[in-house]
């Protein structure tokens, strides 16, 4: 896997850019880069390795068909990206019905589920470790909004809190996981 | 915020919905809420400055869970995407890339004519495989010679039986599409048969194509021994798989090189397998209850899948055996064209489990 590239809107537009104009070589780029985000979301969501695989082909043959669809102003590409994971990922459990565990137990397992060879990045490691730090209700509401699209309202009732508990606990861990990643100087310059 | 009071949105003092912003960029709020947040931060600069950052914050959460995918995965991701476009090809007019995106007016049709892009691209995707290999049947039926379409093929008699059978077991979807049924009376020539499979199966691709997504949800009976129903998503992957069979019988009868399909082909045979495979176990008596595989399979199309050996185990079972062939081989062993034990197979662990899936896998083609 390469580096994470930096993640400034230009090296985004790059990115759109060639991959509008048909570089193969490009899109083999981000599938490197960002192949095991992508498919960490995914089966993250569906815990199936098979479906999983097929959300990140889908979600790479999205991109390389409609590269015009991503807007760099809007998101970075990663994000783009665990969005249309997530978004893929979130139907696939619907249609198939299947209830997710959503007991904390089962999200907080989940949540330190990681392997550690692809997290070679230093920004992966320390996205990780901020994440890994909130106090665990902070990161169990996280965790049950991000990969099983829940609502507030409805983390609220999977965690038996009230809904401005759950609003609350959203928004502080975000401030957190933001927090710990500028004292350490993350490379991210869009967190400056 | 007019309208605060009727969406029930906590608003602090000031009336910024500083309470909601987490769930905001995460797109943990009901849709009412979520567009009363953004018209908000239209005019408020400090809730468009917290959204801002939370949100970039936000964008980072999905690398906590990166995971390697299998290697076997690039390869077919990259030319899955180079199926539906080929490298080098612009996908919009150079004009339109900072304002709205126009088509392609290329030879490939835009999917926004199967109306829903999601749904579009599921069909595009669904019919492509099936599309080529009637071209290349087509083409190879085109070079037989009136005595080449006696010849015997694959199991039946002749080449003349196989496309006979091969238009019958076609009826099924096109007669769930709404079309009508092909056969053209008992003893048709040659040609006749040649035009009428031809015929049906350009209906049943332009019938699909037409309607689009909705209907891949109906239901039609498979062909085959297993005649159970399914969608017509499913039917089309197997079509597509019918057709290269087949025409994989016809260049072996002719001595011609055996093709490989492509590496979205493959997969989709082997998922629309997969799928089915347990509850082919439970009825055939070769369930293994609590027990599940990993299949292994190399090359084209390949990938790792974990399968349980029952369909009727409440909880996913235990893997008790792994499973490696190439995932060519095991598309012709799902159609009887690969008698296992093969070399090619190897099987590690529980080889009566493993077995019994061999057994019952190869009996889901359509002879």
């Amino acid at each position: 896997m390469t580096d994470v590239p930096e993640s400034t809107d230009e090296s985004d537009v790059r990115i759109r850019d060639a991959l509008i104009a048909g570089s193969e070589r490009t899109l083999a780029e981000v599938y490197d880069t960002y192949g095991p985000v992508v498919y960490g979301v995914a089966l993250h969501i569906t815990r199936e390795q098979g479906a999983a695989e097929d959300i990140v082909q889908d979600v790479f043959v999205e991109l390389w068909r409609r590269p015009e669809r991503f807007d760099p102003q809007r998101a970075p590409l990663r994000g783009w990206l665990c969005m249309l994971a997530r978004r893929r990922g979130i139907d696939w459990t619907r249609r198939r019905r299947t209830r997710p565990d959503l007991s904390p137990t089962a999200v907080e397992l989940a949540s330190s589920g990681f392997e550690d060879d692809v997290l070679v990045s230093t920004a992966y490691k320390q996205v990780r470790k901020a994440v890994e730090d909130l106090p665990t209700p902070h990161r169990q509401a996280i965790f049950l909004a991000y990969y099983h699209g829940l609502t507030y309202r409805d983390v609220a009732k999977a965690l038996g809190i009230p809904e401005g508990t759950a609003k609350w606990r959203l928004r502080s861990a975000l401030r957190r996981i933001g927090e710990q990643l500028t004292a350490e100087g993350f490379e991210d310059a869009t967190l400056e | 915020m007019r309208h605060s009071h009727e969406l029930e949105i906590d608003m602090t003092d000031d009336d910024h919905p500083k309470d909601l912003v987490g769930a905001y960029v995460i797109g943990a709020c009901p849709r009412d809420e979520a567009r009363s947040v953004a018209e908000h931060a239209s005019r408020c600069p400090t809730c468009a400055a917290e959204i801002a950052e939370l949100s970039r914050v936000a964008e980072w959460i999905g690398v906590t869970t990166a995971r390697g995918p299998a290697p076997e995965l690039r390869s077919r991701t990259l030319s899955a995407a180079l199926a539906t476009r080929p490298a080098g090809r612009p996908t919009v007019r150079p004009a339109s890339v900072a304002g709205h995106a126009i088509p392609d007016a290329g030879g490939v049709p835009d999917v926004d004519q199967f109306g829903d892009v999601g749904d579009g691209a599921e069909v595009r995707r669904l019919v492509e495989p099936y599309r080529v290999q009637v071209a290349e049947l087509d083409r190879l039926l085109s070079r037989l010679s009136q005595p080449q379409w006696l010849l015997a093929t694959g199991p039946h008699r002749s080449v003349r039986d196989l496309m006979l059978h091969l238009r019958s077991n076609d009826e099924l979807i096109a007669a769930a599409a709404g079309l009508d049924p092909s056969g053209q009376g008992d003893l048709p020539s040659e040609s006749d048969i040649r035009l009428s499979w031809r015929g049906q199966a350009a209906a049943i691709l332009d019938v699909v194509a037409r309607q689009g997504a909705g209907v891949l949800h109906r239901q039609v009976r498979l062909a085959g021994r297993m005649g159970i129903a399914s969608p017509v998503r499913e039917a089309l992957i197997q079509r597509g798989f019918e057709t290269w069979i087949h025409a994989e019988d016809i260049r072996a009868t002719l001595r011609l090189a055996p093709q490989t399909p492509s590496a979205q082909q493959v997969s989709d045979i082997v998922n629309f397998a997969l799928r089915l495979i347990s509850a082919a176990m439970e009825s055939a008596g070769r369930a293994h209850p609590y027990k599940a595989m990993r299949v292994v399979l190399t090359g084209v199309g390949g990938g790792t899948r974990l399968v349980d050996l029952s369909a009727a185990s409440p909880t996913p079972g235990t893997v008790v055996v792994e499973l490696s062939l190439p995932a060519v081989s095991f598309c012709r062993l799902l159609a009887g064209r690969l008698i296992a034990p093969s070399a090619e197979v190897e099987i590690d662990g529980d080889s009566s489990a493993a077995n019994d899936f061999l057994t019952v896998a190869a009996t889901m083609g359509c002879d």
